[in-house]
């Protein structure tokens, strides 16, 4: 029992990042009708960011999360302006545009912050509750996801957030309202990058800090947003913590060495049975 | 693009030339060139740089004191990208285009075993300085002739595991844990690792301790520890999740001590991360700590690009040029059979010790010889010791 509590402990942290990484490509997904492979990148500029916070000025990792991703929104935008807007008619052409906005922030990075890796110490310890062990690291890093999702969960309620998704049922009907849904995207594309430079800077001290360090988190954010049901926000939630519980269970009870390939056959079986998502049959009804 | 952003970050490039008769005056003649295969984009873009560096650093020196026979030594890089593929692309480029006279690289076992094949095929010497794989050894065991301009400089799985095994039997555990990605080089050395310690009567303490490199979960391999204690835990990975790992390890109050097969683990930047430091070890080629040479090297590349090395692909690559240098130098002209014939029969001098070629064209690295390696103890944040051998 005590195994079991120890993987949901570890499982439900672990999900909560990767639920905050899949909502940033499920908002550009169900928005902007495209998958953004430069999704990884925003992530890796958080915490290369937080560690230049920490070097330079002290900045503790547990607070530098805020100004970062102010720092990265407008970074976001300033991408959707030069690379991603002028083409966002041209879904194919933006995926493929995106994919090179990720490679060109990457090699960005080399030149700013070189290929070398760089470390950050971890500032809260491990407690045990009834032989429990939890990382508050990681536990913190798991609430502020949590809130994060929260606060996004209530922006969608507002008079805004009612707009986008409308935006995104319908562009065209959208646009033919008054709602100026190219500044929504713009607005989306850097609220996601955003969201995606948090969670790397709240990863920041747990991983090591390398040009390409988002490229996974990316690809399990994609594979979160897949079983969600393509562009679902709430999708993402529940299958990002899933994924992370899962794979604490996988680890604990069968492998470490097996979550990987024991996560995408979930997907994988996840898909053939709900091939929409969790939540693709209820964002199809809603159509 | 990466890579030409990695080499011009590194103040390098493909086809640069080192130390022309311009900016040294002391080595005349048609330039000798050096070809360096090694990752400079993706995930291993580190190593690349740092191949760079320690090239420039040491070429400038080789320059500056006449060059090989009066001839100037360049080198052109290519980058592999940490993918067989692309490592075979680029040594045939390097060889037919740049035409280059020797290669040096790769950096990951299957890069290596590919370009051996490149430069078996042409003719043209390889020096490999660290892919560990036992396959390399194999190859030119099965065919010697085939492989006659191949060798490798650093330790091979076998040996390293035995190296490693020397240490932990010296500490009289009882068991040890191993931990390491889910990869087959991990693997290897982890069956290498085990028949060694079986064979003095060392078991493991646990069987599963291998993650996904993709996703790496890490608090069931910490559950294991804590529930087997075993004496030591032997981390397997020389990259990145080796560091998350013994921060984990360390977080969660487990004292155990910590031996790392190296690589990142000797990066005291990384070192400064792990709370606290206490019983962390890890296998180096060489090490500071005697005033010699090794000393000299790690201080004056600090100093001139501004971040530590870590005893490993540093001192080996260094190593590896060292002894191409020198190689080039007994000869009276630099052809692939002569420097062949040079490297098999002589004896060199590297940081790590003194290098000579067996038949298979892997040097003696074991305990009580004098290519030991050696194991160093962070004592605080860019504080070590060397601690084996005694």
């Amino acid at each position: 029992m005590l195994v079991f509590v120890q993987a949901l402990v570890s499982g439900l942290s672990q999900g909560a990042i990767y639920a905050v990484v899949a909502s940033g490509l499920a908002l550009i997904l169900g928005n902007l009708k495209v998958v953004n492979l430069a999704h990884g990148s925003f992530f890796t500029l958080g915490a290369y960011l937080t560690y230049t916070l920490y070097t330079t000025w002290g900045w503790s990792p547990l607070y530098s999360w805020l100004p970062v991703g102010g720092v990265v929104f407008f970074v976001a935008l300033l991408a959707y302006r030069l690379v991603i807007g002028p083409l966002r008619h041209r879904r194919t052409t933006v995926a493929v545009a995106t994919l090179g906005l990720g490679m060109l922030m990457e090699s960005i990075f080399i030149i700013i912050w070189s290929p070398l890796h760089y470390y950050l110490r971890t500032t809260l310890p491990v407690i045990r509750v009834g032989g429990v062990r939890i990382n508050l690291q990681e536990a913190y890093v798991g609430l502020i996801a949590l809130l994060l999702m929260g606060l996004l969960f209530v922006f969608l309620k507002t008079r805004s957030g009612r707009a986008l998704r409308f935006a995104a049922h319908d562009a065209e009907v959208a646009e033919t309202v008054g709602i100026d849904v190219g500044r929504l995207h713009m607005l989306t594309f850097g609220g996601a990058g955003a969201l995606a430079a948090v969670a790397g800077s709240l990863m920041a001290p747990l991983l090591t800090i390398h040009s390409t360090m988002g490229r996974m988190p990316m690809v399990i954010g994609l594979a979160v947003v897949i079983v969600g049901g393509m562009g679902n926000i709430h999708g993402a939630l529940v299958a990002g913590l899933a994924l992370g519980i899962i794979s604490s269970l996988v680890g604990f009870y069968l492998s470490p060495a097996l979550v990987y390939i024991l996560s995408l056959a979930i997907i994988v079986i996840a898909l053939a049975l709900r091939p929409t998502g969790l939540y693709g049959a209820l964002l199809r009804r809603d159509r | 693009m990466a890579a030409a952003i990695v080499l011009a970050a590194c103040g390098g490039g493909a086809g640069q030339q080192q130390g022309d008769d311009d900016e040294t005056g002391a080595a005349d003649g048609e330039p000798i060139k050096i070809g360096v295969l090694s990752p400079f984009s993706g995930p291993f873009a580190s190593v690349g740089k740092l191949k760079v560096d320690i090239f420039n650093l040491l070429l400038a020196d080789v320059n500056e004191a006449g060059g090989i026979n009066g001839r100037p030594v360049t080198f052109v890089a290519g980058d592999s990208q940490g993918t067989a593929n692309e490592a075979r692309n680029q040594a045939l480029r390097l060889i037919d285009q740049e035409q280059v006279d020797l290669l040096v690289g790769a950096y990951l076992s299957e890069e290596t075993v590919e370009i051996m094949e490149v430069a078996a095929d042409r003719g043209i010497p390889l020096i490999i300085p660290t892919s560990a794989s036992n396959e390399v050894n194999a190859r030119i065991e099965q065919d010697p002739e085939r492989y006659r301009h191949v060798f490798r400089v650093g330790y091979n799985i076998t040996q390293w595991a035995q190296m490693m095994g020397d240490f932990i039997l010296s500490r009289d555990v009882s068991s040890y844990g191993y931990v390491g990605a889910n990869i087959r080089w991990n693997q290897e050395f982890a069956e290498e690792l085990a028949r060694y310690l079986a064979e003095h009567n060392v078991p493991q303490a646990f069987e599963d301790g291998f993650y996904s490199p993709s996703q790496p979960v890490f608090d069931p391999i910490i559950q294991q520890i804590q529930d087997t204690q075993p004496g030591i835990v032997v981390l397997g990975d020389p990259g990145q999740n080796a560091v998350e790992l013994a921060k984990r390890i360390r977080q969660a109050g487990l004292e155990v001590p910590i031996f790392s097969v190296g690589g990142q683990m000797g990066d005291e930047r990384a070192a400064a991360t792990i709370q606290p430091l206490e019983e962390v070890y890890f296998q180096a080629a060489s090490w500071m700590g005697d005033d010699g040479p090794t000393d000299e090297y790690f201080q004056r590349f600090k100093e001139e690009y501004g971040y530590p090395l870590v005893g490993y692909t540093d001192v080996l690559t260094h190593d590896s040029i060292m002894i191409a240098v020198e190689a080039m130098r007994r000869v009276d002209e630099v052809t692939p059979d002569a420097l062949a014939e040079a490297l098999a029969e002589g004896e060199f001098q590297g940081l790590a010790g003194t290098y000579t070629f067996g038949p298979d064209h892997q040097p003696p690295w074991e305990a009580g010889s004098d290519l030991s390696g050696v194991v160093v103890q962070w004592l605080a944040p860019e504080t070590s010791q060397r601690v084996w051998p005694r």
